[in-house]
């Protein structure tokens, strides 16, 4: 095959979610640009903090101002916090009832079918626009189960205040790198899902977030609860319209699976592309507990994103699947950390990564298997599609393993689409255009199949593969 | 005295029960058969016989040679004169095949391996199963075809002579022609070694220039017929339906 | 005295790609020699085969072309050797001469003293050698403390020249030492490496252990690395690995297999590395790493990294890391072996394959013999 008649595959087309809403009006709130003292408490006050909440926030921001930047990874030069406002609300309060949410913002989250999505297959839905939940509800059948999913701002001031208490931030410490510092300083929305003993919600809760303040931050937490033997499937998506300046994402998510639940934890982060991603999720998995993440990434000028698990009790297992597809501009470095304790651990981590027009792809892992770790198992694999040679995959995984009877199998692969699968496909009669975008489909096709039908068919819409004919 | 006996044999792998109640005798120097379709666990009788740890003894027991073995571990097996050719045989890098082949003879019998005899026996051995020499060489099962490595397990139990060899599936995937050489080979080791012989098949393409005693026929299990060579023709002729069925 | 001298240890060993800090694979810390340092030339009063010839020289007058050979380590090790003031003779093969027999160097460390050796190889175009280097200690071991031995090597393949390097490391007892090698190719040019680690046993000092690095720069188009790397790593012992295969050249090929068994509270740390550079087209890497753990008591990290600017490269890395499968065990145990008879085999056998690399009959038999007597 000539290499002058190559096809090329599109970048994923974004127009869908690059609208952007005007907020110079006076129903928003912004808080000035920056990262003080001042500025913490000012967001600590609008949020209503019990003391000591916002005395964590005061020692965060101490840790932050100590702790260095990372040494390794995409650089985060261009991201200037002295110019990001790191709290931007609607001067409304929570709906619970869509109608009830302003006008400007339901038009937002109508243009993502969001209420749709509720209607025909989610259990409750939180929608975050900005700084603050601007929605959240719960189907009726669900709440009488006893699932409690509500915005953590609420919670902390209700009857789990002490739950709450007890595991805010408790998995990923503010000590933990600097942006974690910077999360637990400013951190805003996000939810709270305890879902009690036994209880099996068959069909998955979803928060939607939308940063649509230019140069502004994002610092929403959620933090899920799955006690003993319950299970859940819990959805997130983000979006944002493209601006010329920087916007951050600091999330943190921290995950709770106790003994004998399940969680799987779904991702598709579709961030514009002066967004800096840096976000941190962790899972702590007691005996027998099963932690899933699906992961698609295919936003943000810049993530770092490696969602974690400790498998801390006997048989406990993780599963990860990812994708991320780094076109023009992008710098994505995705991947997964597991530390394994329990006796009779397992993980599975199953990593594809998509490069094109210049972008960057970066699979980064870290499986660590303790002393105590007996007879666990890994298996690790990660493939990496390059579409052109303007592009840059680095495939960058390490084990750690400290007990003789772990059992680790790892395999990596980069390489292009080969020309034998071209070639055949084009042997039963499919132009070459089609040949190339089936074969990258089917590339992604072991994430698109872990999602919800209606997610995989976003997905699938983000990997908008447009042929131009060579 | 019979050389083999099994009484009520019953097997699990990974708690799943396979065998439930197997009887078997086999005298020195005969030659039986086990039939039976896909599934009905006649390697896991193979992997029992000859004491693979994954495979729980549930009930009964293996008398070999008179002695009691159920508890044995496989190398005190093999020692008592039991091999069992894999369908499946492991790959050890960096272990040659003629010294692996003379390491274990010097492991079961205790004695020192003259070289000059073992080269010479290895060689026509080699030759009868038309055998490339440089593969005394190679590493054990590197790289080895599909029917070199079947030609490997029969050349090993040509050298290391067990009273009884158990051979699971040695004919599967293979071509007509290795058939016929790894056949010629299992009839050298019938006529010359007078070692017993139970052959696990579930095509009768590798008995056709044997000469077989009794056939078994197992389904789920169990045994659920035993007869001549007879039975042979019958299978050959109707397959397992029969006895499916009637199980 | 120099910066460096004062220093205890300099950072070696490192990760092309850092990653998270918590790992502490980024680089290794290298104890430095302490007191005073003792220079050998392996190539000194050697006899030749016909075609090569050896050239005297200093490590820090050694010629540009080969200076510019970066080396799996990094330059600090190169200053330790410069700074000891040590000899670089360089042998040479003529352009189009297949050297007749192996080159063999024996060289041993000697007790209780810092040693340094550096041999550079240059093989001219078309030309052939194959060449061990056997490192071991004097008669009364190398037990001591303190004891500290550096090889640096390198090798420059001119165009279509074939070089096989076989480097057998058996010391019997703890001590500091580093390999730190460097590969450059030329056009259609093959390094062929073989490495035997034998008795890695390290002392309880932190730090202590064997540093090995290596770096081959596939510059010329179709040029090909090989590495069969082999290693037994007991008590407390630390093998700490840097191997990167450069793939510059167009249709480069490099093909590296790690083999090896830690035993005891062994600690060993591998990184591995495949960087297709954009412009490499038609190439392939493949590094496999295997590592057998025997005791609960074995640390072992492993990092294998495919970097790729260069679209239309095959690179893969496979891993497998455990305890003996239960279906060897079972294999060989109906076969006669016992448990500890099937270890023992399999683990000699691992090293062994490599030992057979040794192009030189009666070395490669001591080699063997080595092996059944000390490792068991």
């Amino acid at each position: 095959m000539s290499g002058q008649e190559k096809q090329t595959v599109a970048d994923v087309d974004r127009t869908l979610y690059d609208f952007k809403d005007d907020e110079s009006g006076s129903s928003f709130y912004r808080i000035e640009e920056g990262l003080t003292r001042d500025i913490v408490l000012q967001v600590s006050e609008e949020k209503h903090d019990p003391d000591w909440m916002r005395d964590f926030r005061l020692k965060c921001l101490e840790i932050y101002q100590n702790t260095p930047m990372v040494p390794w990874g995409p650089s985060i030069e261009a991201l200037d916090m002295d110019r990001i406002a790191t709290y931007v609300r609607h001067k409304s309060d929570m709906k619970t009832s869509w109608e009830d949410v302003p006008e400007e913002i339901k038009n937002t989250f109508e243009r993502l079918g969001i209420p749709k999505a509720e209607r025909e297959s989610l259990a409750g839905v939180g929608a975050q626009y900005d700084s603050e939940l601007v929605y959240h509800n719960v189907r009726e059948e669900v709440a009488q189960t006893g699932v409690v999913y509500t915005d953590l701002e609420s919670a902390l001031r209700g009857e789990y205040a002490e739950m709450i208490r007890a595991h805010f931030m408790h998995l990923v410490p503010p000590t933990d790198h600097k942006f974690a510092a910077l999360h637990g300083a400013v951190w805003s929305g996000g939810s709270f899902v305890y879902v009690p003993k036994g209880v099996h919600v068959d069909i998955p809760l979803q928060s939607y977030f939308r940063l649509n303040a230019k140069g502004a931050g994002q610092f929403e937490h959620t933090l899920i609860i799955v006690d003993e033997g319950a299970d859940l499937h819990f959805i997130e998506g983000c979006s944002a319209p493209k601006y010329n300046v920087a916007n951050l994402h600091a999330g943190c998510v921290e995950l709770y699976v106790k003994k004998g639940a399940k969680l799987r934890y779904s991702t598709i982060e579709n961030w514009s592309k002066n967004m800096y991603n840096l976000n941190t999720k962790r899972a702590l998995v007691e005996e027998d507990g099963i932690m899933e993440w699906v992961s698609g990434s295919f936003g943000s000028a810049v993530s770092y994103l490696y969602p974690s698990t400790i498998l801390k009790g006997a048989r406990s297992r993780m599963d990860y699947t990812g994708i991320t597809f780094s076109g023009e501009g992008q710098d994505l470095d995705t991947g997964a950390k597991v530390v394994m304790q329990g006796e009779d651990t397992s993980c599975v981590i199953s990593s594809k990564s998509i490069t094109k027009s210049g972008g960057i792809g970066t699979y980064r892992s870290s499986v660590m298997i303790g002393r105590t770790a007996h007879r666990a198992r890994a298996s690790i694999s990660c493939d990496s599609l390059m579409l052109d040679s303007i592009s840059r995959t680095d495939t960058i995984p390490a084990m750690e393993v400290l007990t003789d009877d772990a059992d680790i199998g790892h395999e990596a692969r980069v390489g292009r689409i080969s020309d034998e699968a071209v070639f055949y496909l084009m042997s039963r009669g499919v132009p070459e255009a089609d040949a190339r975008a089936m074969i990258v489909a089917g590339f992604a096709d072991s994430v698109s199949k872990e999602l919800p039908l209606e997610y995989a068919v976003e997905m699938n819409n983000l990997i908008k593969l447009e042929m131009s004919g060579g | 005295m019979a050389l083999l006996e099994v009484n009520g044999l019953s097997a699990a792998v990974d708690g799943q029960p396979i065998l439930q109640g197997i009887d078997l005798t086999i005298e020195e120097g005969s030659t039986h058969v086990l039939m039976g379709p896909n599934g009905a666990g006649k390697s896991t009788l193979g992997f029992a016989l000859m004491g693979n740890p994954r495979y729980e003894i549930t009930g009964g027991s293996i008398r070999f040679g008179g002695e009691e073995i159920t508890e044995l571990s496989a190398d005190k097996r093999a020692k008592a004169g039991m091999f069992l050719s894999f369908q499946n045989p492991v790959e050890v890098p960096g272990v040659s095949l003629s010294n692996f082949i003379r390491n274990a003879e010097h492991m079961q019998t205790g004695q020192p391996v003259k070289l000059f005899g073992f080269q010479k026996q290895m060689k026509s051995a080699m030759e009868l199963l038309s055998m490339d020499e440089t593969y005394a060489d190679r590493d054990l099962n590197v790289g080895f075809s599909g029917g070199e490595k079947k030609k490997a397990e029969i050349l090993q139990m040509l050298m290391l002579k067990p009273r009884l060899a158990i051979l699971d599936e040695t004919d599967s995937g293979l071509d007509v022609d290795a058939v016929r050489t790894v056949s010629q080979g299992v009839r050298a080791f019938q006529q010359e070694g007078h070692g017993a012989l139970l052959i696990i098949t579930h095509s009768t393409r590798i008995l056709e220039a044997l000469h077989v005693d009794t056939v078994h026929i197992l389904v789920k299990g169990r045994i659920v017929e035993t007869g001549d060579a007879a039975l042979i023709e019958e299978i050959n002729a109707r397959g397992f339906e029969r006895f499916t069925q009637e199980a | 005295m120099s910066a460096v001298e004062q220093m205890k240890s300099v950072p070696v060993n490192r990760l092309p790609m850092p990653t998270y800090r918590f790992l502490k694979v980024n680089e290794a810390e290298l104890p430095l020699p302490e007191g005073a340092v003792t220079c050998k030339d392996p190539l000194a009063g050697i006899d030749l085969p016909e075609g090569l010839r050896v050239t005297a020289g200093t490590f820090a007058g050694m010629e540009e072309a080969l200076r510019e050979i970066p080396t799996g380590m990094g330059e600090e090790a190169d200053r330790i050797f410069a700074q000891a003031g040590c000899p670089a003779s360089v042998l040479s093969v003529q352009a189009g001469v297949q050297a007749a027999e192996p080159v063999i160097l024996p060289v041993t460390a000697t007790v209780g003293v810092s040693s340094l050796a550096a041999v550079t190889v240059r093989a001219e175009e078309d030309a052939a050698l194959e060449i061990v280097i056997d490192l071991t200690c004097d008669a009364a071991g190398c037990a001591a403390a303190r004891s500290f031995f550096g090889m640096s090597l390198r090798i420059l393949a001119g165009d279509r020249a074939r070089v096989k390097l076989v480097v057998i490391r058996r010391f019997g007892a703890p001590m500091s030492d580093l390999i730190d090698l460097g590969i450059r190719c030329g056009e259609d040019a093959a390094v062929e490496y073989s490495a035997l680690s034998l008795g890695v046993r390290g002392g309880s000092k932190a730090g202590a252990g064997s540093f090995q690095g290596v770096l081959a720069t596939l510059a010329g188009d179709r040029s090909s690395f090989i590495d069969h790397t082999g290693y037994y790593a007991g008590g407390h012992g630390l093998l700490d690995m840097n191997i990167i295969a450069d793939h510059r050249g167009r249709d480069t090929r490099s093909d590296m297999i790690f083999r090896g068994v830690l035993d005891d509270h062994a600690k060993k740390i591998w990184r591995g590395t495949l960087d297709f550079k954009s412009g490499a087209a038609g190439s392939a890497g493949n590094e496999q790493e295997d590592t057998l753990m025997l005791s609960p008591g074995v640390h072992n990290s492993s990092v294998p990294l495919i970097l790729c600017g260069e679209e239309d490269v095959d690179g893969r890395h496979g891993a497998t890391i455990g305890q003996l499968s239960d279906e060897i065990l079972f294999y060989m145990s109906s076969r006669g072996y016992t448990a500890e008879e099937a270890r023992r085999l399999i683990v000699q056998a691992r090293l062994k394959s490599v030992a057979r690399e040794i192009p030189d009959a009666k070395l490669r038999w001591e080699v063997e013999q080595w092996i059944e007597r000390e490792i068991a």
